[in-house]
């Protein structure tokens, strides 16, 4: 739920300043771009104030070496659009962050803190303090449970704290570093169209690996990574249909997968057909999810499917894979969700994943509870 | 609830010290540049007044001079003047020219002189004893204490002796001269009448006081 005007008192006495309200930037560092997403509280609610997604000249790790690079690239990124202020909520390179689910019993010598922590660092093993932990608790059926579990997320302290001096040496301030499927969860969270109650599914597709996310009552409850981007899907299209990737793209994103009056040659039933076993095999992984899902909840069901990132902009995927799953699917786009008022988007950014989850950090603060 | 966050606190304590330390240092820096900026402004300011002062001071010796100078001179002003006044006193008595055109005046044909004594004298008079009006009073200087105060008095005056062909003729000769201004007074001494080569004349003697330039009539 977006924390706008409603609760906040302040709006009936000083609604001027109530209304004006900029929240932090998100930054993702992408494998491919740097992703940099503002908002804007205002009255009616929350807008994309700015918005930059620009590819690394000489790629991430040249971009990433120094401060001095990272400070350049994002200046460059930044130009243009208004950002203001200098905080970020940014995320830890995926590849840098261990997350688990993990249960746990609740006992009256030990907190819930210390005692997740405890399991957190049996499991990572090594010197405690080499490690940053933070967790997340799961819906539980009952308040006064004593079995619970927790999703936790653990860093090495050195790739924590080198992220830090490389995000504050490039001139902003982090507030806060957090993990992809949190900003995602926050972004569910705001734009869904869901009760509170409802199990949700996130198929957020990226360049090399797609990331299945369960959200339990809007609480991150699960997230797997499957070996299957969209950069490989693109490239089956364009083997098969001896082509080039950009072009293979192009053609992907204009007629996507699902055959219609406008289904020139049959060319979204080809593609289709090409992607048919590479899906399949996604659908499995996302069944995996469904069925670990439902184990935990006591055989509650995922209600709803939402994509994200490259797939989302395929024409007909929503609809595809319905079909595959039984289950409704929609798309969930940022851009469109939060774009009234911002002009500096376009299509191709709406594919990008980093995008998603720069906006699902910039939201951080600005919507309640998550 | 409170959201993920895998920023340590140890390290947003050390950001936090940091930040302030920044902030002191630039306060401090801040601080120090502006007390130097002051000191030497006010540096340069006093270096002006000190200057300044100088001058003054300088000027003021000079002012000093310049009044003691100026006393001297003013003394010495009086003194003169007084000198003046009392050389202009003693000149201004002896101005026959004024009193022989006076008697011209009033001369007629019907008289004549035969002796014209003209004399200036002087005498000590007591200074309550005499009013201004009464002559022209020098105070005479390095008296005692308790001795009365004495002033030298000149008295200019005229004694003729002549002849009038008649008495009409004699008072009509002491009222012009009595009206002129630089005549105070004329007094008839004696008169007589007697034949010369049978003709008969007035015989007459007459004391004229005269009146001292710049007193009124």
């Amino acid at each position: 739920m977006l924390n706008t005007l409603r609760h906040n008192p302040l709006a009936r006495v000083l609604p001027a300043v109530a209304r004006r309200r900029n929240g932090p930037i998100g930054l993702d560092l992408g494998p491919e771009h740097a992703n940099l997403v503002q908002m804007a509280v205002r009255g009616d609610g929350a807008r994309i104030r700015a918005l930059a997604s620009v590819p690394y000249p000489d790629g991430r790790d040249a971009a990433l070496a120094s401060p001095a690079a990272l400070r350049a690239l994002l200046r460059a990124a930044m130009k243009g659009q208004p950002f203001a202020g200098r905080s970020v909520v940014t995320c830890m390179p995926a590849d840098q962050v261990r997350l688990w689910p993990e249960s746990y019993r609740v006992t009256h010598d030990r907190g819930e803190g210390a005692t997740v922590l405890g399991l957190a660092l049996e499991r990572l093993g090594g010197d405690p303090t080499d490690w940053v932990v933070d967790f997340i608790p799961v819906r539980r059926a009952s308040a006064d449970a004593v079995e619970r579990d927790a999703i936790i997320t653990a860093a090495r302290r050195d790739a924590v704290l080198a992220w830090l001096e490389l995000i504050e040496g490039a001139g902003l301030e982090v507030d806060a570093v957090e993990v992809g499927p949190v900003a995602i969860q926050r972004l569910v969270a705001a734009v869904a169209d869901t009760t509170a109650e409802q199990n949700l599914l996130t198929i957020n597709m990226a360049r090399g690996r797609t990331y299945i996310t369960v959200f339990a009552g809007r609480r991150l409850m699960v997230e797997r990574d499957a070996a299957i981007g969209e950069q490989d899907l693109l490239a089956r299209v364009a083997r098969d249909l001896d082509m080039e990737p950009d072009a293979a793209r192009r053609l992907l994103y204009r007629h996507g997968l699902a055959p219609g009056p406008e289904d020139e040659g049959g060319v979204a039933s080809t593609i289709a057909a090409i992607l048919k076993p590479a899906l399949m095999s996604l659908m499995e992984e996302v069944e995996k999810v469904i069925i670990y899902t439902a184990s935990k909840l006591r055989g509650a069901a995922v209600d709803r499917v939402y994509l994200l990132g490259g797939i989302a902009r395929w024409p007909g995927a929503a609809g595809t894979l319905n079909r595959m799953m039984s289950l409704p699917v929609d798309v969930l786009d940022p851009l469109e969700a939060f774009s009234r008022g911002h002009t500096g988007g376009d299509g191709e950014q709406a594919g990008n994943a980093g995008v998603t989850i720069a906006t699902g950090c910039a939201l951080r603060g600005i919507v309640d509870g998550v | 609830m409170s959201e993920l966050d895998l920023v340590p606190a140890s390290w947003r304590e050390r950001r936090r010290t940091r930040r302030a330390l920044a902030r002191f240092g630039l306060a401090y820096g801040v601080t120090l540049a502006l007390l130097a900026s002051a000191a030497m402004s006010l540096g340069l300011r006093i270096e002006a007044e000190a200057a300044e002062v100088d001058r003054l001071r300088d000027d003021r010796q000079a002012a000093l001079g310049e009044r003691a100078r100026l006393e001297q001179m003013q003394q010495r002003q009086a003194e003169l003047t007084r000198t003046l006044r009392t050389l202009d006193k003693l000149g201004g008595t002896a101005d026959l020219g004024r009193v022989f055109a006076a008697v011209d005046r009033s001369l007629g044909a019907q008289v004549w002189f035969r002796d014209w004594v003209f004399m200036r004298a002087g005498e000590f008079v007591d200074v309550e004893e005499r009013t201004v009006d009464t002559g022209y009073l020098i105070m005479v200087p390095e008296q005692t204490a308790g001795e009365r105060k004495r002033a030298w008095r000149l008295r200019t005056h005229m004694e003729i002796r002549g002849q009038a062909l008649t008495h009409s003729a004699l008072a009509e000769f002491v009222r012009r001269l009595s009206a002129q201004p630089a005549v105070r007074e004329v007094t008839i001494v004696d008169t007589r009448s007697q034949r010369v080569d049978e003709v008969e004349v007035v015989d007459f003697e007459l004391a004229v006081v005269v009146r001292e330039p710049g007193r009124r009539a």
